[in-house]
């Protein structure tokens, strides 16, 4: 399976999880949009020592999880991409910072470890959220969404054509990339004789097929602007959610909610 | 109706592609255009959708294709284009039959109505809520058939609509065709499927009608096929 | 280059959202004043086609590793710069939404990093103006040349312009203590190399569209003229004579001041922090001579934390009731975790 195929996998992926028809699927997209937004700024904005008040949050995402009935562990494929320069920025930290900020028995844990370690976290907090968010939205939702929030028209119709040419284009490119490698064996990559025309000659051909696309489009009554499909109401359930969520993410944030646990057992 | 008269049309200049073109289909009728590659096929069916310019006139129903009636003509047509994947642009097979009813100024409701029509009418209901990228050839080609009947045209136009399909989903959309009852123009190279869907057949040779006739007997003509390139359908020679 | 939402404060990346909505609403403006409502489906397909074009793997020839394209360049000169910065925008929409790559936080960053540079500065400051030039001369040949020149300066002016601002509005953002210069000592070379890659290549690929459908590149008159590569390979020859050039002299300033790298990435550095984040430590570093630097930064590189609890006050504290309180909310969610699992089963069994 080569880099495209994998992508074309990870997209119908996404595509069957948003699918399903659990209460967090079947809530106004636009409610959920905000909560994810609200709930990524709030993690972000933890402070860089503050470990044990962001490690609550977790708990918003992981209750979501469950109730969308899509298992957590699916968003962890994600991490590779995200992780990296999250750990190569984050790595520092231990090096430049080493005045210890907590004792544990004998061990002093510098705050460059803490500051780490919740960078790491925020890194995979705000995946979880925003991985949900895709799960449990069709695209075409997100989309119907967008303009509701007065996204301009322009953008999202062009983000609902992409998409949809995304799948088209990255599986002509892996039939290409396949059968380049088949009259190239042991080459890693497109070897530079062939830079151009590679992508030029698909490119040269993409031009045409926009161009019948748009054909498509006018001979279907196209002027101006796309209908979209989906203009589910924002309902009574929605706004709870979308009030509910935000209040329990505040409560998480402003409320040391590890700390006092912690003290009912540790003085 | 649709009527071609004495059209002239050239990409570049010197060198036509369409030679003063007049024929006339007759509501109802059913029209293969056949014809070697580069006969022109595709460019009659984009200049009589007013895709492309030309010299001389297309009527459809008396109104001639101009720039201020292109709107009412297209309504009129449908247009099924050879690669699906260009038909349907948008991701879901229900949003991209709904697209032309709405713009057509159709209710939402009854758009709605037309389109779950169609669905069950051609046994596509199951397709109605799937990822255009994600269903088979076959499914994908029916589907954009279904996308212009949702527009409710009175004719149709359709470009190689068997190609690159199995002869099971082939059948299919034979069938299909067959049931419809609106004007139909079919472009192909599958002659078999001409023979079994269109009444009469258009020959075209370097932009020009060499014969017009019933598709009987057009099809059966060897010499005449063969002189413009083609071969004899296969259900027609296995006969001889 | 894709930033994550975790590197970025939410004042920062707020502000980032703010400068790309900016120019996105001017762009949507120019092309709706344009009025061409053909280039909608160009845009969207040459956006897909970036996006797939993104995962080709380029041999690198000479060294066994490969490059990228990013594609800011290629669809400006493409489909002008308002309408490669709406595509652009999309890409890195749908890389963040369902690849996870760079974050929905970040996205106005990212937007600003990659394509802002790659189609506004790129365009205006490099493309047109070489293109419309009389550089190497008349015809097709020398237009070859500009292209070439075009592309490569564009992609490396672009990608260290990104570079600077990942650096920039991480350092703002108060997530790294990596201190700026040093970050920036880290990330430009690099984007260096990454910026000529993706300058070549998108290069040859412009190069193949003027040579089949010159009218699809932007600013470029096409001209029908004699056919002589010599000057193409001569601007491939002077483009790597500048890039030897530069390379050489780096590294043999490197090896005649041992310690130079060294100053760049702590001495200089603090300096630069100093400086720039308007925060006045220590001074060490800045005016020392090289043995004490590399005490120094034998000190700052050791990972063991010093046994002497600073006497700073912890705005906020990571406490022992903390961390065990952490550790029952992990459980916690172990739990909701187990339990959904456990509903889910029996839900199914049913």
């Amino acid at each position: 399976m080569n880099k495209m195929e994998k992508a074309l996998h990870e997209l119908a992926e996404m595509d069957d999880l948003a699918a399903q028809g659990s209460p967090i699927h079947r809530l106004h997209p636009a409610a959920k949009l905000l909560s994810t937004i609200a709930y990524i700024i709030l993690t972000v904005s933890f402070h860089k020592y503050d470990l044990t008040g962001l490690m609550p949050m977790l708990l918003g995402p992981v209750l979501l999880f469950q109730l969308s009935g899509i298992p957590v562990r699916t968003c962890f494929y994600k991490l590779r991409i995200v992780l990296p320069l999250v750990m190569a920025v984050g790595l520092f930290n231990p090096f430049f910072d080493r005045a210890p900020l907590l004792q544990l028995g004998t061990v002093a844990v510098s705050g460059g470890v803490i500051s780490m370690l919740t960078l790491m976290l925020k890194g995979v907090f705000c995946l979880m959220a925003s991985f949900l968010l895709m799960a449990t939205t069709p695209i075409d939702s997100l989309c119907a969404a967008l303009r509701k929030l007065h996204v301009p028209g322009l953008l999202v119709t062009l983000l609902l054509l992409t998409y949809r040419y995304v799948g088209v284009m990255t599986e002509e490119l892996a039939v290409m990339t396949d059968a380049y490698h088949l009259r190239a064996p042991g080459q890693k990559g497109i070897q530079v004789s062939a830079w151009g025309s590679f992508l030029g000659q698909l490119l040269l051909r993409s031009m045409d097929r926009a161009q019948e696309l748009y054909a498509s489009m006018l001979l279907r009554g196209y002027h101006d602007h796309f209908h979209y499909a989906d203009i589910r109401p924002f309902r009574l359930p929605d706004g709870l959610y979308l009030g509910g969520s935000i209040l329990v993410f505040l409560l998480l944030r402003f409320v040391p909610v590890a700390a006092l646990l912690g003290s009912l057992f540790v003085r | 109706m649709i009527e071609f008269q004495h059209v002239n049309f050239a990409y570049e200049k010197d060198r036509p592609v369409i030679r003063d073109l007049s024929f006339r289909i007759e509501s109802g009728e059913s029209v293969g255009l056949i014809g070697a590659n580069g006969a022109g096929k595709s460019t009659v069916m984009k200049l009589l959708l007013g895709l492309l310019p030309c010299e001389g006139q297309i009527l459809v129903d008396d109104t001639p294709v101009t720039k201020e009636t292109l709107k009412t003509i297209r309504r009129k047509l449908g247009f099924v284009l050879q690669n699906s994947d260009n038909q349907m642009f948008m991701p879901t097979v229900y949003e991209d039959m709904i697209f032309a009813p709405l713009n057509y100024m159709v209710s939402r409701e009854e758009a709605e109505k037309r389109v779950d029509a169609v669905l069950a009418r051609l046994g596509l209901t199951e397709l109605k809520y799937r990822h255009n990228h994600k269903i088979s050839g076959g499914e994908k080609r029916m589907a954009a058939i279904a996308t212009i009947l949702a527009m409710e045209p009175e004719a149709i136009l359709m470009d190689e609509p068997t190609s690159a399909l199995d002869p099971y989903n082939r059948r299919v959309v034979i069938n299909t065709i067959r049931e419809l009852s609106q004007t139909k123009i079919i472009t192909s190279h599958d002659l078999d499927m001409i023979l079994d869907t269109c009444d009469r057949v258009l020959l075209l040779s370097e932009g020009q009608i060499v014969a017009d006739g019933p598709a009987g007997e057009i099809l059966r003509d060897q010499a005449l096929l063969e002189s413009h390139r083609m071969e004899l359908p296969l259900s027609l020679s296995r006969r001889e | 280059m894709h930033m994550a939402d975790a590197l970025l404060a939410p004042a920062v990346a707020a502000t980032m959202y703010v400068a790309s909505g900016s120019v996105a609403g001017v762009s949507i403006h120019k092309l709706k004043k344009d009025d061409e409502p053909q280039k909608l489906p160009v845009m969207a397909v040459t956006a897909a086609l970036v996006f797939a074009g993104q995962m080709i793997n380029y041999t690198i020839p000479g060294t066994g590793s490969s490059g990228h394209m990013c594609g800011g360049m290629l669809l400006s000169a493409l489909l002008g710069p308002q309408a490669g910065f709406l595509s652009m925008i999309v890409i890195l929409a749908i890389q963040c939404l369902f690849f996870a790559d760079g974050g929905l936080m970040a996205l106005g960053a990212n937007v600003w990093n990659m394509a802002f540079y790659g189609c506004f500065v790129g365009y205006y400051l490099i493309w047109r103006p070489i293109m419309g030039s009389r550089l190497f001369g008349e015809g097709k040949g020398a237009q070859r040349s500009r292209i070439v020149l075009a592309s490569v300066l564009g992609c490396v002016l672009t990608l260290q312009l990104g570079a600077f601002s990942v650096v920039l509005e991480t350092s703002l953002s108060g997530i790294t203590e990596l201190p700026f210069g040093a970050f920036l000592a880290l990330m430009q070379p690099i984007h260096l190399a990454i910026g000529l890659v993706e300058g070549l290549v998108t290069a040859a690929v412009l190069l193949f569209v003027y040579e089949s459908r010159p009218e699809l590149l932007q600013g470029v008159t096409p001209v029908s003229g004699a056919e002589s590569k010599r000057s193409l390979k001569a601007t491939v020859a002077i483009l790597a004579v500048i890039a030897l050039l530069v390379g050489g002299g780096l590294s043999l300033l490197a090896s005649s001041n041992p310690d130079g790298l060294e100053w760049a990435l702590f001495g200089n550095a603090e300096e630069g922090y100093s400086e720039n984040m308007g925060l006045d430590e220590e001074d060490y570093g800045v005016s020392s001579t090289a043995a004490e630097k590399a005490c120094a930064i034998q000190e700052a590189t050791s990972f063991l934390p010093d046994y002497a609890f600073a006497d700073n006050d912890t705005p906020v504290g990571t406490t022992v009731s903390g961390v065990v309180g952490s550790a029952l909310v992990a459980g916690v969610a172990l739990l909701i975790c187990l339990a959904g699992g456990f509903f889910r089963k029996k839900h199914s069994k049913i």
